[in-house]
């Protein structure tokens, strides 16, 4: 990998073991106040977790947040190495995709939906691209594998939207933000042309995502950008780990458009 | 699990649809039932909650238990297992009310739209006794 590609990938793991470490401290808060039990109670769930269920014992319950938090902590520390062919950034990435699939078996599907996806998704990148003496071809590969599913996860949803006539009336944003469980208590418009510019905003950012390898500065604007999209999200909807994992996979979008120009 | 983690489905906030919620009430010894409330409130956040909010981070994951259920029901293939995990909220919810039943219900209505909601399931009257809630 040439030396640009190699500070992404470097900035990836250090947001990535933020994002972890977050991801361990609320399960953490989440086990501590007896959440699990009450809301996926183990009984319940036995027969399904199968031959799974040695593994779904609780000092591993107890124990998971602090691995997650370990492997994070070394995720940040392996993006300040400069010895490439340490293992210690694979290894932490290998070790946190094994308790995010843990957890998704534990509460039986994904504790947080699309950012579970999409962390996963980065990790798995970041172990192939990091494991010592991978060749760079495959290498560069897990990067892009990140690259194509922020692409997808943008593209997907604005054409979607692009369909949809609630959309562009403001109504589709206005039924979101109403939803109880997301709680918006921001004030927003809701309705009215301001309601139809943020929706038509909305579109237009998430169709624009390929326009992010068009070159090294539209990356940087079109992840700059994503990155304020996600601060909102995260403020009115309250997203929290949605802002944190797609901010540490953005910067592969900086590798693909390399990629496609090279 | 594993390709599901691997291949999301990236759907945002596609289309508006109706949005289940969980309900309970309970039924003192004369037979009296409370009104019908709602089991799942979103938590204040914050703003520290831009990075950090377990709270809500359950929140969200009991409110897909709700929305799975609901998928299923109308789909008419609520399994026994969702159908428990779905029972098992709505008893914590329910906590040491007084009353001699309790009974839990999912509902859905269409955010910003003025329709009733409509009931997608509603449980039979539990005793309270022999259903204790879960340690929280």
């Amino acid at each position: 990998m040439d030396p640009h590609t190699t500070d992404a990938v470097r900035l990836m793991q250090a947001l990535a073991g933020i994002a972890s470490i977050v991801v361990g401290l609320e399960w953490q808060a989440i086990v501590r106040a007896g959440a699990v039990e009450g809301t996926w109670p183990a009984p319940v769930l036995r027969p399904w977790w199968g031959w799974r269920a040695a593994l779904m014992t609780p000092p591993v319950l107890r124990s998971i947040a602090v691995v997650q938090v370990t492997l994070g902590t070394m995720l940040v520390l392996a993006a300040m190495l400069r010895d490439r062919d340490d293992p210690m950034g694979a290894i932490a990435a290998a070790g946190l995709l094994l308790t995010l699939w843990w957890t998704a078996v534990r509460v039986r599907g994904t504790l947080n939906g699309g950012s579970d996806g999409m962390l996963f998704t980065l990790l798995l990148g970041l172990m192939i691209a990091t494991w010592p003496g991978t060749p760079p071809r495959i290498a560069l590969g897990g990067v892009l594998f990140v690259a194509a599913q922020v692409l997808l996860s943008y593209l997907r949803a604005g054409i979607v939207k692009l369909r949809e006539p609630a959309w562009w009336r403001g109504e589709a944003l206005a039924a979101f933000l109403a939803i109880p469980a997301y709680g918006a208590t921001v004030w927003f418009p809701r309705r009215g042309r301001w309601l139809r510019a943020l929706s038509a905003l909305t579109i237009a950012f998430e169709l624009a995502a390929p326009v992010a390898l068009a070159g090294p500065r539209a990356a940087v604007l079109y992840a700059v950008i994503a990155c304020g999209f996600h601060v909102a999200v995260a403020w009115t909807l309250g997203l929290n780990r949605f802002l944190l994992v797609w901010t540490a996979a953005l910067p592969s979008l900086w590798v693909a458009q390399a990629a496609v120009h090279r | 699990m594993l390709w599901r983690l691997l291949f999301p489905s990236w759907a945002f906030f596609d289309r508006v649809v109706a949005v289940p919620a969980l309900e309970v009430r309970t039924v003192d010894r004369v037979g009296d039932r409370t009104p019908w409330r709602p089991a799942l409130r979103a938590p204040s956040r914050g703003v520290l909650a831009l990075l950090y909010h377990p709270k809500g981070t359950l929140h969200l994951a009991q409110q897909g238990v709700v929305d799975r259920f609901a998928a299923e029901c109308a789909m008419d293939e609520a399994d026994e297992t969702t159908t428990a995990l779905v029972a098992a909220l709505a008893r914590v919810a329910v906590g040491d009310a007084e009353g001699v039943a309790w009974q839990w219900r999912v509902v859905e209505s269409t955010p910003s739209a003025m329709a009733p909601a409509q009931v997608v399931f509603c449980s039979d009257e539990l005793p309270v006794h022999d259903t204790p809630p879960d340690a929280r």
